[in-house]
């Protein structure tokens, strides 16, 4: 994994920081990363992955762009500061992208309307101690509703039916499963286990 | 065409006028009483001739007027010259500050700042400008401190650390406070807010996961962190979990809410409820600081209870808090 922008949110990734102004150090490369004898230095050529997180956005639309051209296949995620940057980015290449002002005030509006809700999210989002995990449909529930199954004593609650590109939410107990769902609970982590266990090679951690 | 230049600028050009008026003057006096009058004179009287006469004193001391008729003539159209850069001048001087001063005390009469139960928002950036569009669409009331809060919200001009600005907002009565500015502000707004008011909801932005303790330790109940937020949400996109996916949603909209259990609802299950066809699919209890995951739906609610639950797509708004 490569990374243009060295600053708070990417500081304590422990892959190779681009910039103008780094500590030095193995994972450190000083350059402008905005250009292209720097990225081609910093080997993007053959890196899978890219995270873009500049202080001008104009430099990270840039560098995306620059980067998509010289690395088609690259997985390039973005952070940007303005809303008006969000689809200039995605033109320019990128795959994912973050708006920070987007992020912060969602977080803001939940802990001051739902602010239980908002802690239940930081357990899920900021620490490791809930996951959602993702379980194929084991052959038996096919064709099956999910109220009729055992899935709910077993495992838990459905939060979610991943079918094909398709992510329903909060599935009703009379949806009626198909071939190829994953079924997405969310879980404790001592729990994963145990689920392990019971569920054998269905349970999937990643995408 | 004057008000387009910035006040340090107009101040300059009105001295710039004001100096050549008075040599024009000077220079005029001095040809005249020497050439038409055939008098003797000095620097000093020609000066005293041009102050006199743009100042408007109506009397000249005996030697100093002009007595010829063209000495006459060039008194009275230095008199309309001279008085146009005065009176021209101190109108462009003064009245972009009168301006101000009228458009402030229309500005804050606009849109009233509420009274209680309504939330303050420190600092103005496009954080606070979604929260403020956010909360608008929910009918919280609230209220903008920041030395340049904008015309179309409620807002109080000044710097959100001062106690006056934040008793201009109604702080004592607050139900909330966020403050968005950096870790230094936001410490200072707390402090002082904290001296106004114990019981109200602090939220506050931290760039650094380091100064969250301070900022606690100042009166802060949430502290939200920039770099820890967006660091993890790029973390789960790395590893490509389903959390991310998840992350997505609930960063996209705000289908998972909350309901704390009242009397009516305590000692029944969610089943007995029907809890997942009338409110949502509930995915924890949060009992007396602990938290039931994956609840069953024989669970029996307590009163106090708090559930959190996802909303289903066919049921939208119901039952926050």
């Amino acid at each position: 994994m490569l990374i243009l922008g060295y600053n708070e949110i990417t500081k304590d990734f422990h892959s190779l920081i681009v910039d103008k102004d780094v500590p030095q150090g193995d994972h450190f490369l000083r350059g402008d990363p905005t250009d292209r004898a720097t990225l081609l230095r910093a080997g993007i050529e053959k890196e899978d992955t890219l995270i873009v997180a500049l202080e001008d956005d104009e430099d990270s639309i840039y560098a995306v762009a620059l980067s998509r051209e010289l690395n088609p296949k690259i997985k390039i995620g973005a952070i940007v500061k303005k809303a008006e940057n969000v689809d200039k980015i995605y033109a320019a290449g990128a795959d994912y992208v973050i708006l920070e002002s987007d992020v912060l005030s969602r977080e803001i509006i939940r802990f001051l309307l739902v602010p239980r809700a908002a802690s239940f999210f930081d357990r899920v989002v900021l620490s490791d101690e809930l996951e959602i995990i993702g379980v194929d449909l084991p052959k038996e529930y096919e064709g099956k509703r999910i109220m009729d199954t055992d899935i709910r004593r077993r495992i838990g609650t459905v939060i979610a039916v991943k079918r094909k590109d398709k992510i329903i939410k909060a599935p009703s107990p009379k949806l009626p499963l198909q071939k190829g769902d994953t079924l997405l609970f969310l879980v404790e982590r001592k729990e994963i286990n145990k689920i392990r266990e019971m569920m054998g090679q269905w349970i999937y951690h990643r995408d | 065409m004057w008000s387009s230049f910035p006040l340090k600028n107009r101040l300059l050009i009105f001295l710039l006028m004001l100096i050549s008026t008075i040599l024009v003057g000077s220079l005029g006096y001095v040809i005249i009483k020497t050439y038409v009058e055939h008098e003797s004179t000095s620097l000093t009287n020609a000066i005293f001739f041009s102050i006199a006469t743009i100042s408007t004193l109506g009397h000249y001391p005996r030697g100093i007027e002009l007595t010829s008729d063209v000495g006459k003539w060039f008194t009275i159209l230095y008199l309309i010259l001279g008085m146009g850069t005065i009176f021209g001048g101190i109108q462009a001087l003064v009245s972009p500050w009168i301006e101000m001063k009228i458009r402030n005390a229309i500005k804050e009469r606009k849109i009233p700042i509420p009274k209680d139960a309504h939330v303050v928002l420190c600092g103005w950036n496009d954080i606070a400008r979604e929260v403020g569009e956010y909360l608008q669409m929910v009918d919280i009331p609230f209220v903008i401190v920041a030395k340049d809060a904008p015309l179309n919200f409620p807002g109080v001009n000044g710097d959100p650390g001062d106690m006056d600005a934040l008793k201009l907002a109604n702080v004592e009565r607050a139900s909330a406070l966020i403050a968005l500015l950096d870790e230094k502000k936001n410490v200072v707004i707390t402090l002082t807010a904290r001296r106004l008011n114990r019981e109200m909801r602090i939220i506050a932005l931290s760039e650094r996961e380091e100064s969250k303790n301070l900022l606690i330790k100042s009166g802060v109940d949430v502290v939200i962190s920039r770099e820890k937020l967006l660091r993890s949400l790029l973390d789960h996109w790395i590893k490509g979990d389903f959390t991310h996916i998840f992350s997505g949603e609930i960063f996209g909209d705000l289908k998972i809410k909350e309901l704390s259990v009242g009397k009516d609802m305590a000692g029944k299950s969610l089943k007995e409820l029907r809890f997942r066809e009338r409110v949502g699919t509930a995915i924890g209890i949060y009992r007396r600081g602990l938290l039931i995951t994956n609840p069953k739906a024989e669970e029996i609610l307590k009163e106090g209870d708090i559930v959190i639950f996802m909303e289903g797509e066919n049921h939208a708004d119901t039952g926050i808090q």
